[in-house]
């Protein structure tokens, strides 16, 4: 049996007439953190909204578990937890209320243990958390998106730009959490700005350029990517 | 259907906590409310004026002293419209028409006394009543309330987290529509309870007629909730969907309506009071005056008379001829004046037939229509009161004829000038008009008010077709 949780084959996507994404294939495992890198219009959120069944590809497929995310949206998106860039949240409603909310709409219906929990690992201050969220700075409001995200206890995780407008305390226990779910089994796919960050917590590193995949790096048997030669052909790329 | 009562919620949240919101939220209540008290106390006074005056007018006819019989057609009575009980949500056409009417012989008087007129300009453009505020401001604050319910997710990008829950576009769709929809249901309530109290006497099908009413009121702000949320949905800013649906608020609330009656009036043109009115004087002329018994129109009367009892001169008739002459005479002149009225009657008809059309461009020219028909304000109703009116007069003029026929002889009638003896011996003892029964309105039934509701009521079910389809469109091309 496959233990491939996300699968994109051929993909190909146009937008306003453009090709965003052409012809880009990859798998991510069950248990793995696949990182993609790339500049402004490379197609990074692009792949995401079509793995959530947002966007129609124009070719090719983009499969979660095995099930087509352009066929079976609603059924692909129960299995996928999204972290877009800007935490996507209701101001006027506090932690507590986005978060029941939000879960109860996924019918997950957690206890006030875990909701407390969820919040402690991503380290929201417990004063804020009766707030509503009109009050909290971007990264306070990243951290309760997060916390959303890690509560719905899904087999794939999709997060773009996840540690934007973190500090870099809270990136670091991000992280962790990250690789804690991935040696759950969860799958994770990251695009990103940070080559950092991704160098650290992924087991691949994928270079995107003008909607094609150009490089794959692999993390060693330590685990760990060297960020040189990443960065060296990213910033390649990116001058190209 | 569980999703659909989260994001209803979830909505209703969101306007109480927000001040905008509450702020439309608490005016439309107000509104609906002070509409409820403002309308319910004046209908009531207007009802009560209305039957104080019938009294008093029943009390002066009755103490009329004993008359001969023809002054009594003469002098006349008056009958007034009691008001529908459902008047306190739609007062209809009462406002604008007469309600009242003066009964004499060989007239039908127009009804007077319109509320409107007496008011001034401002009530014939529409007053504060239930109706006006659920047809015209209910929508509009619904708009208000609801213009940015889809477009504000976008906005905000909390449509990417709500689909990203599994949440389907049509159930978010459902969702907001539920939200909006409960707000309508409040506003609806002050006035429903209001309908309810005062057809509290279930008096000729009223409260039935309260239910259906209520009904098509649920459909008619279904149909803003549909199109207010599809709007949102479509358009891509806040901004965009609130012009567009202040757009389509002015075009179908303000405007269409007042272009149905103007297009109405031109396309099938009523004449004026004054030319009817001579051409009526002129076809009564033609059959004579009843009040001249040498009138060569009733020559033929005369002949078949006399033949009839087989005497030789009028005098010998067992029965006053004047009265004969009087009795046919108001029966010639009421066959043309019912003909006139029926005429008018179905111009009326037709006008606001063709006013009626323009329901298919406009929700609230058929909620206008079918309220109106519901609440027992509307126009075949006043046609009601003056056919039955109509009735009570002729049976009036008719009776105190047959008295005039009856109670003297044609030589004392022809002498009732020459001395104050001559008088007294033509005059009726005024028993006859004291044991007269008083005009007593029977409202038209719940059927017959279903009835001229039905069409408009049929259209409303059309709109509310297209906006669920226009509702279920929207969501198939709703993207975050």
């Amino acid at each position: 049996m496959s233990n491939c949780a996300l699968r994109a084959s051929d993909l190909e996507v146009i937008r306003g007439g453009n090709a965003v994404l052409s012809g880009m294939s990859f798998e991510v495992k069950q248990g793995e953190v696949f990182a993609l890198l790339g500049g402004n219009g490379a197609g990074k959120s692009t792949t995401l909204l079509t793995f959530m069944g947002l966007l129609q590809p124009n070719g090719g497929i983009a499969e979660v578990l095995g099930q087509s995310a352009a066929k079976e949206p609603v059924a692909v998106r129960n299995q996928i937890a999204y972290l877009p860039e800007n935490a996507a949240l209701y101001d006027h409603l506090t932690a507590w209320e986005n978060l029941t909310y939000f879960l109860s709409l996924s019918q997950v219906r957690p206890d006030q243990a875990s909701l407390s929990a969820a919040l402690d690992s991503v380290s929201l201050p417990i004063q804020s958390r009766g707030k509503p969220l009109k009050s909290y700075s971007k990264g306070m409001r990243q951290k309760v998106a997060i916390a959303l995200a890690l509560l719905r206890e899904t087999p794939v995780l999709l997060l773009d730009e996840p540690t934007s407008g973190l500090d870099p305390s809270a990136v670091e226990d991000f992280h962790n959490i990250i690789e804690r779910l991935a040696k759950q089994g969860v799958a994770v796919l990251m695009v990103t700005h940070d080559l950092y960050g991704a160098c650290h917590v992924a087991h691949r590193v994928g270079i995107l350029r003008a909607g094609q995949l150009v490089e794959v790096f692999e993390a060693d048997e330590d685990g760990s990517i060297e960020i040189a030669t990443v960065r060296d052909l990213f910033l390649q790329q990116q001058a190209a | 259907m569980k999703t659909i009562y989260l994001i209803a919620f979830d909505e209703l949240r969101y306007w109480r906590r927000s001040k905008t919101a509450w702020t439309v939220l608490v005016t439309l209540l107000l509104i609906s409310v002070c509409a409820a008290v403002v309308s319910n106390s004046e209908v009531s006074r207007r009802a009560d004026e209305r039957l104080a005056q019938q009294a008093e007018a029943d009390a002066i006819f009755q103490a009329q002293p004993d008359r001969h019989p023809h002054r009594m057609v003469h002098y006349g009575h008056y009958v007034y419209r009691t008001a529908s009980p459902l008047a306190v949500i739609d007062s209809g056409i009462d406002s604008m028409v007469g309600t009242s009417v003066f009964l004499e012989g060989h007239r039908q008087n127009s009804a007077t006394f319109a509320a409107a007129r007496e008011t001034g300009l401002l009530a014939r453009f529409g007053s504060f009543s239930p109706a006006f505020t659920l047809q015209t401001l209910l929508p509009l604050l619904l708009i208000l309330c609801g213009f940015a319910s889809v477009t504000r997710e976008k906005e905000n990008k909390t449509l990417y987290q709500l689909v990203g829950q599994g949440v389907g576009n049509s159930s978010l769709l459902f969702g907001k529509s539920l939200a909006l929809w409960f707000v309508a249901l409040l506003a609806l309530l002050p006035l429903f309870l209001l309908g309810f109290d005062s057809t509290a006497n279930e008096e000729f099908g009223f409260r039935s007629s309260l239910y259906s009413m209520t009904f098509g009121y649920l459909i008619y702000l279904s149909i803003w909730v549909l199109l207010i949320v599809s709007v949102s949905a479509l358009l891509r800013t806040s901004a965009q969907s609130l012009s567009v649906l202040l757009g389509l608020w002015i075009i179908t609330v303000v405007l269409m309506p007042r272009i149905a009656s103007a297009y109405a009036g031109v396309s099938a043109p009523s004449p004026s009071q004054i030319e009817t009115n001579l051409r009526v004087a002129e076809t009564m002329r033609s059959g004579g005056d009843s009040h001249d018994i040498e009138d060569t129109a009733f020559a033929d009367l005369r002949s078949l008379t006399l033949a009839e009892y087989d005497v030789e001169k009028i005098e010998d008739l067992p029965f006053n001829y004047r009265g004969l002459v009087a009795f046919r005479g108001e029966e010639a002149d009421t066959e043309v004046l019912t003909q006139f009225a029926q005429e008018r009657m179905e111009q009326e008809l037709r006008q606001k037939q063709i006013a009626d059309s323009f329901s298919v461009l406009s929700p609230v020219v058929a909620i206008r229509s079918f309220s109106m028909a519901l609440a027992g304000t509307a126009l075949q109703d006043h046609h009601h009161f003056l056919r039955a009116a109509e009735d009570y007069r002729y049976n009036m003029v008719q009776t105190f004829n047959r008295l005039q026929m009856a109670e003297m002889t044609l030589a004392e009638d022809l002498a009732r000038n020459d001395s104050d003896e001559s008088g007294r011996r033509t005059r009726v003892d005024s028993s006859a008009w004291t044991d007269m029964p008083v005009f007593e309105l029977r409202s038209l039934d719940h059927a017959q008010r279903w009835q001229a509701g039905s069409n408009p009521g049929l259209t409303m079910g059309l709109w509310l077709f297209a906006s669920f389809v226009l509702l279920l469109l929207s969501a198939r091309r709703l993207h975050a």
